[in-house]
This record gives C-alpha cells, sequence and structure tokens, in this order.
C-alpha cells in the first residue's frame, strides 16, 4: 500500500492539535523542559491573562483557560521552536483552546451567530471605506468607554485589535497566530477598526462631542 | 493630469494619487508598506492637505487604542498556581 503524504502527516497532526504541525520536535529532558517553560513561557503570564479576560469575562473561567493553555504548552513543549516568538506561540495555544473548549460551551448562542454573520462578510475586499472620526473625538475618550467598545466586539474582532493595536505584532505574525490568510487579517482588521470607530462615536456623541 | 515623479538612486517613483492613499492608508498606518511605495505616498501626502488628515486621524486613532485599551495584570497568585499545576501535572 502506498503511503500518502497525509498519512505521514496526521498524526503529527492530530498530535500536535494546535501547534503547527510541520514544525519539528525536539527531543528535550524534563529539566529542559522546566527550563524552557519557567524562562519563555511565564514571562509572558500577564498578556495571556490579558487575552483571557477579553475573551473571557468570568474571571475564573478566564483562570481555567489560562491553566488549560499553559498545560497544553508544557505538553506541546517538544514542538516549540527554542528562542522564536514564544508569546505568539502561547496565544495561539490560548486562542485555539478558547475556540474549541470554550465557545462550543457558551452559553450565549445568539452571540455565536452574530459573529458568524460577520464573518460572511469578513473576507470581503470590497469595501475599503474608513469611518472617518475626527481626532478630537478619539482624545476625548477614556480607557473605561475604549475597553467597553473592544468588548462589545465580536471575538474574533476583538482578537485581532489586540494582537495588532495592543501587542504589536505584524499581520504576517497574526496570520500564523489566527490561521487565515494575511489578506483576511487586513480586511478584519479594517472592519474590525471601523465597528469600534461607529461604537466610539455614539460614546462620543452621547458626551457631547460631534464627530 | 500626469502624475509627479521623482528619480532616486536611479530609481523612478510615481506619486499616487487620493484614492490609492486611501486604499493604503491602513498598511501605511500598520507600517506593512515597502518603502517604495512609502515614498509615493509620501509624495502625495506633501501636496495633500486631505490625505494628511486622513493619515494623521488614523495614526490618532491607533495610538489612542495602544494607550487606552486597557492592559491588565495577573492577581499575584495566579501564576504561582498555574505555574504549579502545570510542574505537578508534567
Amino acid at each position: 500500500m502506498m503511503i500518502t503524504e497525509s498519512k505521514i502527516f496526521l498524526p503529527l497532526r492530530v498530535a500536535a492539535q494546535n501547534i503547527n504541525p510541520l514544525l519539528m520536535k525536539h527531543e528535550l529532558s524534563k529539566k529542559e523542559k522546566d527550563e524552557l517553560f519557567e524562562k519563555e513561557f511565564l514571562p509572558h503570564f500577564d498578556s495571556l491573562y490579558n487575552f483571557a479576560t477579553y475573551l473571557q469575562s468570568d474571571e475564573e473561567v478566564a483562570k481555567d483557560l489560562l491553566q488549560e493553555t499553559y498545560l497544553r504548552a508544557y505538553k506541546f513543549i517538544n514542538y516549540y521552536e527554542k528562542g522564536t516568538n514564544a508569546k505568539a506561540w502561547l496565544i495561539r495555544i490560548l486562542k485555539n483552546t478558547f475556540i474549541n473548549e470554550y465557545r462550543k460551551k457558551s452559553k450565549q448562542p445568539q452571540r455565536v451567530e452574530f459573529e458568524d454573520t460577520y464573518q460572511l462578510v469578513d473576507d470581503s475586499e470590497d469595501e475599503m471605506q474608513n469611518v472617518d472620526l475626527r481626532q478630537e473625538v478619539y482624545k476625548n475618550l477614556v480607557g473605561d468607554e475604549i475597553t467597553k467598545a473592544v468588548n462589545s466586539l465580536p471575538v474574533d474582532y476583538r482578537l485581532i485589535i489586540l494582537l495588532c493595536d495592543v501587542e504589536g505584532f505584524k499581520y504576517d505574525e497574526i496570520a500564523k497566530i489566527i490561521d487565515v490568510p494575511i489578506g483576511t487579517v487586513r480586511s478584519r482588521l479594517h472592519r474590525a477598526r471601523n465597528m469600534l470607530k461607529e461604537q466610539l462615536k455614539d460614546y462620543a456623541e452621547k458626551r457631547g462631542y460631534h464627530s | 493630469m500626469q502624475k509627479n515623479e521623482v528619480i532616486i538612486h536611479k530609481q523612478i517613483f510615481t506619486e499616487m494619487d487620493c484614492n490609492e492613499v486611501a486604499q493604503n492608508l491602513q498598511l501605511l498606518v500598520d507600517d506593512e508598506l515597502p518603502d517604495e511605495t512609502i515614498q509615493e505616498i509620501r509624495m502625495h501626502l506633501e501636496n495633500c492637505g486631505g490625505c494628511i488628515e486622513k493619515f494623521e486621524a488614523e495614526m490618532a486613532f491607533k495610538e489612542v487604542l495602544r494607550e487606552k485599551i486597557c492592559k491588565k495584570c495577573a492577581p499575584g497568585a495566579w501564576l504561582e498556581d498555574v505555574r504549579a499545576s502545570v510542574l505537578q501535572v508534567a
């Protein structure tokens, strides 16, 4: 029987689940694994916590998500390329854990439907129209209003704003973290920012500023 | 209308128009463009108040998001809890 490529890669793909299946596996001792975990994974704890709480407003659930992320990261530590972008690697695991474990258990089915509706228009490159707001409008907004507006976005859009505008990842890095083509990163980010601007315009108008 | 051209290091750069700049604005703000394209946009921005205003507003928006999106730090004991649970299981 011929062994096809997919048969070679499939077990690795299954084993690695959330990790790029094409990455090399490294044999590491327990001591090396623990060291890697301490030196490269744990320093990103606050960033991961920040992501987890933006994905899950319930603190306890966010803690579970964080714990599960670090457990998986350790479990698949053999596939991590030492000295590369550990934060991106961890966020990728966090995002996949969230989607696999938590989103399907979500108590808000309406919200998922809402997100899916947005995803349908996600890839359309045709509307590169900008929502324009005057600079003064932004400057008068407070952190709470902006955080609230970010939290009101569907999760995929929330995630891309955090990755690009808070963490400063480049488009190619974001594409790898969320498993979409670079063109989708661009259009999703564009749409996310426009949705944010609309939301922030509402807040500003309520406070008496005009766009 | 003839577009402006400049030659830098033997390379010809053609000024973009307002529409082309608008299409590239997001990539410019996110620093995702090659130097040649940035040069072509810059040539236009030097002559167009409307596009400069849009560019500055986009930059200001990105800056506001970076500065004002709340960044929370994990409660002190959480890191120890997670470290202990992971290394215990491992």
